[in-house]
């Protein structure tokens, strides 16, 4: 353990979330407060998707927690200029706390990881840890708060918030750009065990900053109380929405061109279904600082062809997979 | 169905009413399976009325949703559990019976460890994540395994024992090289742990018809081997006597069990329990006339996994909850109930 960091775990009611440099710097969240005392050199990021933000600041995590994809790092192709040619240790699968005990970090970084409170209480003995944010669920921190904590963390608030402000004046943009998208439905959903990811969720969130509303058939369930929300084959109503978008983790077009109610439903005999490659799937995902750029450049395309009113306009994407609806003539 | 007098009659004419009963017993079941037909085709979170029910099955249409509802997602479901419930039921009497273990189960010739193997490195390797796709991997990884089994039971005496330890000793080492790599690739546990449980989630009309072979091989093989197990159960030297080739028997009811075990395995999942604790339930209605026991096992077995598939699907247990799951659920009792009863019965 280091010897410039220290953790205590308090139950602190209020700690002021300040954009204050230098250290020390003290982290409220569900598992209590963690205190960093100086500017960690080894970053060890156990979130899913941590890694994309701390190299979007600037800081080359030690180790990362590789989540999928064929990338050797667990980085993907967002994050490959940001990476350069560090080499940093992969942690895959379950946390292994000896193996995390063994890269003796100064900083452990988890807000997007579904650690539990054991989990935390013992990594907490190991470095400063730094777990969700409270109220917002295992996967459902906004990217903006994840980046903030990062850069106060790293001692690199000043290039946090100026990411932040860049990525949200392009969403504003959007919006702005887009007075169709405002208030109307649209969702994100895994074909297979069909599920929606809801308005907790970053993606349904991805959504929401674009202008639209997750359904509150999706959003109010009463099974909700997770960041998704299974969907039964034999009802699709609560996804038919103005903007329907189909993520891919791999070899979903099968799935997708079998749902015996998809052509039933009026987002598809409207064409206003999107198809998400497996890597904007990924980067929609991630919504990361890094992430988050490609997924707008790739998907607002595909979502104006899929909203421009017309049925007929073809979407580029379900096209290409071979699952866009057949007009005649 | 009527059975043919045999030597096995005599044994059986003692007991004046058990015919009776078997015969009331297989009445009921089929019974209860016509009754559970319209429960199963009109259940579901779309509610379809019986006009609609009637209209998809007699003039489909598919542009109405209703009817794709009926037609596409719930007929193929209800006549896959059918078939899964009778299929694993009716092996494993053959398993029970030929081993003369009452606690054979139908995944015990390496089946399901087989096919388990087969779709995690089909999900691992070749990234296939839709269970359409895992049919036939399944039903080849089954068959690979099962046919490793007889080959090392029936290495020297070949006994029964000799053939559930092969059984044994094969399955282990397929659980271990599954959960190996379920412990690599996070992505494959995903996938495989829906599949794992055994249900009847997403199956299509294609997939049930492609299967549909294999099922009447096993079937129609396991109707021979029950007469030749009644032969058998007097012993392998008055079977002979009989005109009974004991090692050609064996094989054609190892070879029913693996058929029938494979195309479940594929379909559904590797679905345990229905195939033990069914005989059990059947065998005291049957007594010990084979062919009863086999017919009362798939029966019985039938109604058990439309029952489990229906539970399953009410709001109690999410909606959705596996049939392997509430088939365990709802056979679970039933078991306990028959061993505290009858103190487990004898082979």
């Amino acid at each position: 353990m280091s010897r410039f960091a220290l953790t205590v775990s308090l139950f602190v009611t209020s700690v002021t979330t300040t954009w204050a440099d230098g250290f020390p710097q003290h982290f409220t969240h569900r598992y209590g407060t963690t205190i960093v005392v100086d500017e960690p050199q080894k970053v060890v990021s156990i979130s899913y998707i941590g890694h994309d933000f701390l190299l979007a600041l600037g800081v080359k995590p030690y180790a990362l927690r590789k989540w999928y994809g064929t990338d050797a790092f667990g980085v993907w192709p967002w994050g490959h200029e940001a990476l350069g040619d560090a080499t940093p240790i992969v942690l895959q699968g379950q946390l292994d706390f000896e193996q995390i005990a063994a890269l003796r970090p100064d900083l452990i970084v988890g807000q997007w990881s579904g650690i539990s409170e054991q989990d935390y209480k013992i990594l907490s003995r190991i470095a400063p840890t730094i777990a969700p944010q409270v109220g917002f669920g295992d996967y459902g921190m906004r990217w903006q708060d994840m980046l903030a904590t990062l850069g106060r963390a790293t001692d690199t608030t000043a290039k946090a918030q100026a990411i932040i402000n860049r990525i949200e004046t392009r969403f504003t943009t959007l919006r702005a750009q887009h007075p169709e998208w405002q208030d109307a439905s649209a969702v994100m959903v895994f074909p297979g065990q069909t599920g929606a990811y809801t308005a907790r969720d970053i993606r349904g969130r991805f959504l929401e900053d674009l202008g639209f509303k997750v359904p509150a058939a999706i959003n109010e369930h009463p099974m909700a109380d997770n960041f998704y929300v299974l969907i039964p084959d034999e009802d699709l109503s609560a996804i038919d929405t103005d903007a329907l978008i189909w993520l891919d983790a791999g070899g979903s077009i099968p799935t997708l061109q079998k749902m015996p109610l998809r052509p039933h439903m009026t987002a598809f005999k409207e064409g206003r279904e999107v198809y998400a490659s497996p890597m904007l799937s990924a980067a929609l995902s991630h919504s990361s600082p890094l992430s988050l750029d490609y997924a707008l450049d790739a998907l607002i395309p595909l979502l104006e062809a899929a909203t421009d009113g017309n049925p007929r306009t073809v979407v580029p994407s379900m096209q290409k997979a071979g699952i866009a609806p057949a007009f005649d003539g | 169905m009527t059975a043919t007098p045999d030597i096995l009659q005599s044994k059986t004419a003692m007991h004046a009413s058990a015919s009776d009963h078997r015969k009331l017993g297989l009445a009921l079941s089929l019974m209860a399976l016509c009754l559970l037909a319209p429960v199963a085709l009109s259940f579901g979170m779309r509610s379809v009325d019986w006009t609609q029910i009637w209209s998809a099955l007699t003039a489909y249409d598919p542009t109405n949703p209703d009817h794709v509802v009926v037609q596409v997602i719930r007929l193929p479901r209800f006549l896959s559990a059918v078939l899964a419930g009778a299929a694993l039921a009716s092996a494993g009497a053959l398993m029970q019976g030929m081993t003369r273990n009452p606690l054979a189960d139908p995944g015990l010739l390496g089946v399901n460890a087989g096919a388990s193997i087969g779709v995690v490195i089909c999900i691992w390797i070749l990234g296939v994540s839709d269970p359409a796709q895992f049919i036939w991997i399944a039903l080849g990884g089954g068959l690979a395994a099962s046919v490793l089994v007889f080959a090392l039971g029936s290495a020297g005496r070949g006994t029964p024992a000799q053939l559930i330890l092969a059984g044994a000793a094969v399955s282990a080492l397929g659980l271990a090289l599954t959960r190996g790599v379920l412990l690599i690739s996070q992505q494959t546990l995903d996938v495989y742990r829906f599949w794992v449980l055994g249900g009847f989630n997403g199956i299509e009309l294609d997939t049930l018809a492609a299967l549909l072979p294999f099922f009447a091989v096993g079937g129609i093989a396991t109707l021979f081997a029950a007469t030749t197990l009644n032969a058998l159960s007097l012993g392998n030297d008055t079977a002979r006597n009989l005109g009974v080739r004991v090692g050609l028997a064996q094989i054609l009811i190892g070879l029913a069990v693996v058929v029938l075990c494979g195309a479940t395995v594929s379909l559904a999942g590797p679905i345990t329990f229905v195939g033990l604790v069914v005989p059990h339930l059947a065998r005291k209605v049957a007594g010990s006339d084979m062919r009863w026991q086999v017919l009362l096992s798939a029966a019985f077995g039938a109604v058990l996994m439309i029952c489990a598939d229906l539970t399953g699907r009410l709001s109690l247990f999410g909606g959705n909850m596996q049939a392997g799951v509430m088939a365990a659920f709802l056979g679970g009792p039933v078991l306990i109930w028959i061993v505290r009863k009858h103190g487990g019965g004898t082979l």
